[in-house]
């Protein structure tokens, strides 16, 4: 509902994005001299790290993200995820796209749901931006894209009401909605159940701004306080210390949309397997999309903006692994339920060469560098591109 | 109180304002809905569960999103209200058939700032308000039957998105007016309805959202984004009570007329029940707290009393796609 939403939930997942390729790049990084041809060093890390960096904070880009503009579909939005994940040397299957995109969605979506104050998402997101600071910290060019895009956000919601952050707020558990896959690392904190659903806790500091609950205050018809009253709860809250920084630099005080993800800890995720409230997100899935024109508009518009690099002739790609074996990954991509199928637009991988002639030739248009605006039969071509796929 | 059984919906609710319209026909099991979405779960007193989409059109986006659904009571006839993106839809009691749509101006391209229909109430025995996004509230007057429906005035005062509105459930002091209406900066107005609608009195926000609202007996209870309840006599604007009602942002309040017990509903995952009164000779105004229920790990978007007395209740919750039905201990 809120035209202002999308900023905000591509540069946090994005941030939650780098966070886990980060850990599993560490995690799968060999030493420089004993490496392998095959084999990721810490090298290849930071530049993979800082490729995709570089392609999300890309002008262009930027100025299409932050126009006024309904959200679209997880489909849509998962493309140019895959989009990005692939803007450096790196690869990844489709097991492990899906992986990576589950973890973010459901890392982002505790985030918001966890928010004492709309506003706050704010802080979550500045959170992530300093994060991602601190991984191209070596970067003078990158890091002046980064600090752009802050002022950007800085400019454009730190004047925004908090009716505006909590229509904000509403827009983007719209689309988490009835998302309930279970992350290790959330089950093993205690901060999720084992069926899927967050904990809200009833106890620590409440929101800035609000009071410990529990006082009535009685006034008389001339406004003069008469009487004072307590009632007590379940709850077991105390007044918050101080309040976050929304400015460029400053200590945002809470930990939602810090990196949790450290070498030790392994990501893992357990598919919700079939239950009544993923059948009415598959049906969004799998039902025929007669706006999947509009995605695709969107899709052209926005990835036109960005300038991927393609490995030169010689380099090879390597794949990250987002499970850790090979067989896991394997296993993942068979047994993963029909209903949580993100039906990707899988742009790169077809066999037919006649189709892959025509695909390049659109890829090739898609990655001019000025966004032009997306003609009607252009759509149409798209559309029956991914009919056939 | 304590938990009674709980009602199945076929899709979860959505995190929005006073997400739960129930409907109490007499001799009757009420009827419940609840918006996910782009859709209305409507759970009748007889029949089968039903679905209600919004309305589409217009070139932009796929199916609109729904803000808020109501059963707003005349004495004629009750109609179904849904509001969105697009505008404001309204069916017989049933669901059944569309009655009336209302389409919103509604920009070609998507401006910064959102455009949607919320807030809905019935008023003065003959209108339904509609409250928009810029602000205006629109008032339509219904025919006791049939379809043409009017739009019979605009009311221009708020500045900010409407959240809610509310009509006067017992009996209005002189001077206190009949309707409320309440906007995202925490700005009350209050009205008397009638042919033409008159602007009472205007309390001013201070720096919270209202998001839910109700007037009894010349009393505006409302909730607020900083977990605050505060009551305002709406003859003199004044304050007449303050309560750190809850730890997060109000989401539904409800008033059961018969008795002045109200019922409030946050994202602290708690639902209270409290008891207003007002002695006529004194003119003192009170609230008490009557009871507490903490719906585990679940953010409360929706709460609504079942009866006029206030002895069942029944509450909604974002991701949940049940309806929690409370009942006399």
């Amino acid at each position: 509902m809120s035209a202002r939403t999308l900023p905000l939930l591509f540069l946090n997942l994005g941030g939650e994005m780098l966070y886990i390729l980060d850990q599993r790049l560490r995690a799968q990084s060999i030493p420089g001299d004993k490496a392998r041809k095959d084999e990721w060093t810490d090298v290849d890390r930071k530049r993979v790290m800082n490729d995709i960096i570089a392609t999300m904070f890309n002008k262009k880009f930027m100025e299409e993200l932050f126009k006024p503009q309904d959200l679209y579909s997880k489909k849509a939005l998962r493309t140019v995820y895959d989009r990005l994940a692939h803007a450096s040397i790196m690869r990844l299957n489709q097991a492990s796209m899906d992986k990576l995109y589950d973890l973010m969605t459901m890392a982002f979506k505790y985030q918001v749901l966890l928010c004492p104050r709309p506003r706050d998402i704010l802080l979550v997101t500045f959170n992530h931006l300093d994060a991602i600071k601190d991984f191209i910290s070596d970067s003078p060019g990158i890091l002046n894209q980064v600090d752009e895009t802050f002022r950007r956000l800085i400019e454009t919601y730190n004047c925004l009401s908090d009716g505006e952050f909590q229509l904000i707020r509403q827009t983007l558990l719209i689309f988490f909605q009835d998302m309930h896959i279970r992350v290790s690392i959330f089950l093993k904190d205690k901060v999720q159940n084992s069926n899927g659903r967050f904990v809200l806790p009833i106890s620590g500091p409440v929101p800035w701004g609000t009071e410990v609950p529990g006082l009535i205050r009685i006034f008389n018809h001339k406004g003069v306080e008469v009487k004072r009253a307590e009632f007590t709860t379940a709850g077991n809250y105390v007044t918050p210390q101080r309040e976050g920084s929304f400015e460029l630099y400053g200590d945002r005080v809470l930990k939602l949309g810090t990196n949790m993800y450290s070498v030790t800890r392994p990501v893992e995720t357990h598919m919700s397997g079939s239950s009544k409230n993923l059948a009415s997100q598959a049906k969004e899935n799998i039902a025929p999309n007669p706006l999947a024109k509009e995605e695709l508009n969107f899709l052209a518009r926005l990835l036109g903006g960005l300038d991927i690099q393609k490995p030169a002739g010689g380099e090879t790609g390597f794949r990250l692994n987002l499970f850790t074996t090979d067989e896991e990954e394997e296993h993942a991509a068979q047994t993963r339920p029909e209903e949580l199928s993100y039906k990707v637009i899988n742009i790169e991988a077809t066999e037919e060469p006649g189709r892959r002639e025509e695909l390049s030739r659109i890829l090739g248009e898609m990655e001019v560098a000025e966004p032009r605006p997306a003609s009607a039969e252009k759509g149409e071509d798209l559309l029956a591109l991914m009919d056939g796929l | 109180y304590r938990r009674e059984r709980s009602l199945t919906l076929r899709s979860s609710s959505s995190a929005l304002y006073n997400n739960l319209a129930v409907l109490c026909p007499p001799a009757r099991p009420p009827a419940f809905g609840a918006v996910h979405g782009t859709t209305l779960s409507l759970l009748g007193s007889e029949g089968p569960p039903r679905q209600l989409q919004a309305r589409g059109g217009g070139s932009a986006l796929s199916t609109p999103l729904l803000t808020q659904a109501a059963w707003c009571k005349l004495p004629s006839r009750v109609l179904l209200v849904l509001t969105s993106q697009r505008g404001v839809q309204m069916y017989d009691s049933d669901g059944s058939t569309m009655v009336f749509w209302h389409a919103l101006d509604v920009p070609e391209q998507p401006a910064a700032h959102s455009v949607f229909a919320r807030g809905i109430a019935a008023a003065g025995g003959r209108f339904i308000c509609v409250g928009t996004s810029f602000g205006a509230v629109l008032v339509f007057d219904i025919p006791p039957k049939g379809t043409n429906v009017t739009l019979s005035e605009v009311l221009e005062q708020h500045r900010d998105p409407i959240t809610d509105i509310a009509a006067e459930q017992g009996q209005a002091p002189d001077r206190a007016g009949d309707l409320v209406t309440a906007d995202d900066s925490g700005t009350l107005c209050l009205w008397s309805t009638g042919e033409e609608f008159t602007l009472l009195g205007m309390i001013p926000g201070s720096g919270s959202t209202c998001s839910s609202v109700a007037l009894w007996n010349g009393i505006v209870a409302a909730g607020y984004g900083n977990g605050q309840i505060r009551l305002w006599e709406a003859g003199s604007g004044r304050i007449r009570a303050q309560v750190s009602a809850h730890a997060r942002w109000i989401y539904a309040l409800d008033l059961a007329p018969l008795t002045g017990k109200l019922l409030s509903g946050a994202e602290d995952s708690f639902v209270h029940v409290w008891k207003l009164s007002r002695n006529p000779d004194t003119d003192d105004i009170e609230i008490q707290h009557c009871h507490a229920e903490c719906v585990t790990d679940t953010q409360v978007c929706g709460a609504r009393f079942c009866d006029p007395a206030g002895d069942t209740f029944a509450v909604t919750g974002y991701d949940l796609s049940e309806i929690l039905c409370y009942g006399p201990a």
